[in-house]
């Protein structure tokens, strides 16, 4: 509960930008993930230095406080889940300074990941990071999740891009950390640490990111499988021939169908497409399209398509970045998509293994209709689960099958979360995955966070399962009927 | 429950946030509160009983103009202004404000948003209603009583110029802004009626409209309620391409551009042909707003925000007129033509092609 003390404080420097009103703390409620709990305020910093009061204010409250960029997380990250203050950063969106001349960038952490690459392209440089989300995550959120999107492969994460931080500590201090030099050898990687940390380590006011020029010239290749299996030995194989495309994306027969049933797009509907981003120069490309088809063959490609034209590899792509809000037109009016099982990491080799192992575990659970997807270049899928929300039955079934897919994750020597992060719905399976790491994780948090104000309750802290606080109309028959 | 309908709908919702980045008014407010998916969510706790409907819910609902870029960004497929427009028809007993009820009132007992018409809506133009015609103009409200006529005579004065076998109606407003509001069904049923039985009277097969809410109303909403399947609807835009060549104009406009109407665009997908009537003036200093088409940002008239919250719409308005670089906005719609003259030099496209033909 806040204290109406510390509310009349907010209000007294934030005026009408801190709001208590029903339908506002319900709305920031709610992220993309399976979880809703109210908030009891929302506050819209301008400045830095209103986040250090905001965040002093708190501390001195034991308030919690859970920041926000748009609230498009996945497990949880952004839900409110032991109330307090969510903390929008809709109003700290500046582009502060582009240097193309030292590879940097810096801007606030409301700005959106596209609108960050279409001021850089004046350029001729972007910001290779580039989440399926990429029209709404803020650099703020990919930061704290360490998102990376789908060419990680050839470029790597937010996490090789972030060069400095400017952070709000949990205690209400402002902190510089990394350098804004290219190399930095000077102590503790502190800037890193905050990468992935969800909200949980302080709160993050400004960023400057290391920037690339942009590709000369790039071509994707559609390959179409009637085969899962084979689709994935030939992303193993043109990894081992060995050849780095900017991206390779995964596709299963759900995911394109429901892609297809959302947008014009004419992706085949069959087992399995590969979809392959190549990059150089013309020659550079024409050699490795070559080497792309003879792989694709090799394994029994039923389709392979082609395209240099921007219009063409635009459709292509945008129609793959909305595989994920798509799945819900799958079986319109049935079944629904939920998030859980939403990302998970693995030895590259280990992708057939894991798309067949997915596969074979969804036929034991009925209840479950299961897409399968991702950035599988890099050993990156994402899943999604086709469920009736309404069902009891449904959440049960769905349960137990995630935790068999990450065990599988784990036996296969993968990570349970690879770029969505861990929040809640992952917490429990990240816990069995680091066991030996989890205290040593604790401790840093307790250091850090000593009165547990920054987004408490998630990550290392989670100890409960995942389907609490549901934001479903569902009775599960537990103490809150969540 | 009116909502109970929209359930699969709203649970169709991802929460991507798609629409969000893409929503004129929260790109305005920077809230996620009055954002698509905010309103989508509100709909839900209104539905599941979890939120209780007070002044911040309605706020939020009545925080939209209906322009559609939502259901346009939408991967999920989500119908949001359905949404929306199901949960206003609940907030609408209760939290609708005093503006709102004046409009509803007028158009209940007088037949439309203005009050009573002084002397027929048609009578402006002196064309005089007919049986028989092949087509009737249908005028909308918001010509009648607030853009000083100015779009009607024009169209008129084209239709004349034209030839064209076509009658002018004794209308009433075609219920839009009581859709928009969540008024009572049977408000809006009674505007059709009333409409429906002029156009009956009149005997045509085609109606055409200035006014691009009154078309949707008439091809979206009517069809739902009475059987007008034999009668065919377009906006004037459409009835007038391919009728008009470039030796029908003079040369030369002042620097204009042109601003796609939500309706018009988005819902109809008529974005090429105001533009090819545009171009057929030689030598039309004409250039694009950079939000242009499907991605056009409303005026922020729509949706009766105008009503509810007018400084909103005043900054809806500021946005895209920021976009427009000092030119003539040209559109297709009173509602955003009336709005934009309020901040600019605005015309509709009747206007500019009547100054423009030779007479």
């Amino acid at each position: 509960m806040i204290p109406s003390e510390m509310l009349e404080e907010l209000r007294s420097f934030l005026g009408d930008r801190v709001s208590t009103a029903p339908a506002d703390t319900y709305v920031f409620g709610f992220d993309a993930s399976i979880h809703h709990h109210k908030a009891e305020a929302v506050v819209f910093p301008e400045s830095t230095e209103e986040v250090q009061r905001i965040v002093k204010l708190c501390n001195k409250y034991k308030v919690p406080i859970t920041p926000r960029g748009s609230g498009s997380a996945l497990a949880g990250q952004a839900v409110p889940i032991k109330g307090g203050i969510v903390m929008s950063f809709k109003r700290m969106n500046r582009i502060k300074e582009v240097k193309v001349e030292d590879l940097q960038v810096i801007v606030e952490p409301g700005v959106i990941n596209d609108q960050l690459n279409a001021e850089l392209k004046k350029y001729g440089f972007f910001f290779p990071p580039s989440p399926g989300s990429g029209k709404v995550a803020t650099i703020g959120g990919m930061v704290a999740m360490n998102a990376s999107g789908m060419r990680a492969l050839k470029y790597g994460a937010t996490r090789d891009y972030v060069m400095a931080l400017e952070v709000v500590t949990p205690t209400g201090e402002i902190a510089h950390f990394g350098t804004h030099t290219i190399k930095d050898a000077s102590s503790y990687q502190m800037a890193k640490l905050m990468v992935g940390s969800e909200g949980t380590l302080g709160i993050i006011t400004e960023i400057t990111l290391r920037i690339e020029p942009l590709p000369k010239d790039t071509s994707i290749v559609l390959a179409a499988f009637e085969d899962a299996r084979m689709a994935g030995q030939t992303i193993s194989d043109i990894i081992a021939y060995p050849l780095i495309p900017a991206s390779v994306e995964f596709m299963d027969r759900v995911c394109l169908q429901s892609v297809v049933n959302s947008r014009a797009v004419d992706f085949p509907v069959v087992d399995a497409v590969v979809m392959i981003e190549l990059e150089g120069t013309e020659e550079e490309i024409k050699e490795d399209l070559k080497k792309v088809e003879q792989i694709a063959k090799k394994n029994g490609a039923v389709d392979i398509r082609v395209s240099s034209d921007p219009a063409k590899k635009s459709e292509w792509l945008e129609a793959r970045k909305a595989v994920l809000p798509s799945m819900s037109q799958y079986a319109r009016g049935k079944m629904f998509m939920v998030s859980l099982a939403d990302d998970m990491s693995l030895p590259i080799s280990k992708i057939p293994d894991a798309v067949y192992g997915f596969h074979e575990i969804e036929k034991r659970h009925p209840h479950v209709v299961l897409g399968v997807y991702g950035h599988a270049g890099d050993g990156n899928l994402h899943t999604i689960f086709l469920i009736d929300p309404r069902e009891k039955e449904a959440w049960e079934d769905a349960e137990k099958m995630v935790e068999e897919m990450y065990d599988l994750v784990i036996e296969l020597g993968g990570t349970v979360s690879g770029e969505h992060g861990i929040g809640i719905t992952k917490a429990p399976f990240m816990r069995k995955e680091k066991k030996d790491s989890i205290e040593l994780m604790k401790r840093i948090k307790r250091a850090l966070d000593p009165n547990d104000i920054m987004n408490p309750g998630k990550n290392v802290e989670w100890d409960d399962g995942i389907l609490v606080d549901l934001r479903y109309p569902v009775n599960l028959g537990g103490e809150d009927g969540a | 429950m009116v909502l109970e309908e929209y359930v699969d709908q709203m649970m169709q919702c991802t929460s991507c946030s798609f629409c969000t980045v893409t929503c004129p008014v929260m790109n305005v407010l920077l809230t996620d509160a009055s954002s698509p998916r905010g309103r989508v969510q509100i709909a839900y706790g209104l539905y599941t009983g979890e939120l209780e409907l007070d002044e911040s819910a309605s706020k939020r609902l009545y925080e939209c103009t209906t322009c559609g870029m939502c259901d346009h960004s939408c991967p999920s497929g989500v119908h949001i202004v359905d949404v929306i427009k199901a949960a206003r028809k609940v907030v609408y007993p209760e939290f609708s404000v005093e503006k709102q009820r004046s409009f509803v009132n007028n158009i209940g007992e007088k037949g439309h948003t203005y009050g009573e018409a002084k002397e027929p809506v048609w009578a402006f133009t002196g064309h005089e209603p007919k049986e028989n015609a092949e087509i009737a103009y249908f005028m909308g409200c918001k010509i009648t009583a607030e853009s000083g006529h100015a779009q009607g005579i024009a169209a008129v004065r084209i239709l004349e110029h034209l030839n064209e076998d076509f009658t002018t109606l004794n209308e009433v407003c075609c219920g839009a802004p009581l859709m928009y509001m969540g008024a009572p069904e049977e408000k809006i049923r009674a505007q059709m009626e009333k409409n429906m039985a002029e156009i009956r009277k009149r005997g045509v097969k085609k109606v055409i409209f200035s006014c691009p809410s009154c078309y949707y109303m008439f091809s979206k909403v009517y069809p739902k309620y009475v059987d007008i399947s034999d009668i065919e609807f377009q906006h004037i835009v459409e009835y007038l391409d391919g009728k008009l060549d470039m030796d029908d104009f003079d040369s030369g406009t002042e620097p204009i551009t042109y601003h796609d109407p939500c309706h018009l665009g988005r819902t109809f997908g008529v974005y090429e042909e105001p533009r090819k009537l545009i171009k057929l003036i030689p030598d039309a200093d004409y250039m694009e707003m950079e939000h242009n088409r499907e991605n056009s940002l409303c005026c922020g008239a729509g949706g009766s925000l105008a009503l509810y919250e007018p400084s909103l719409t005043k900054k809806m308005a500021e946005r895209r007129v920021s976009e427009s670089d000092g030119r003539i906005i040209v559109s297709a719609c009173p509602n955003c033509v009336g709005n934009f003259s309020k901040h600019t030099k605005a015309m509709s496209i009747e206007e500019l092609l009547w100054n423009k033909m030779k007479k």
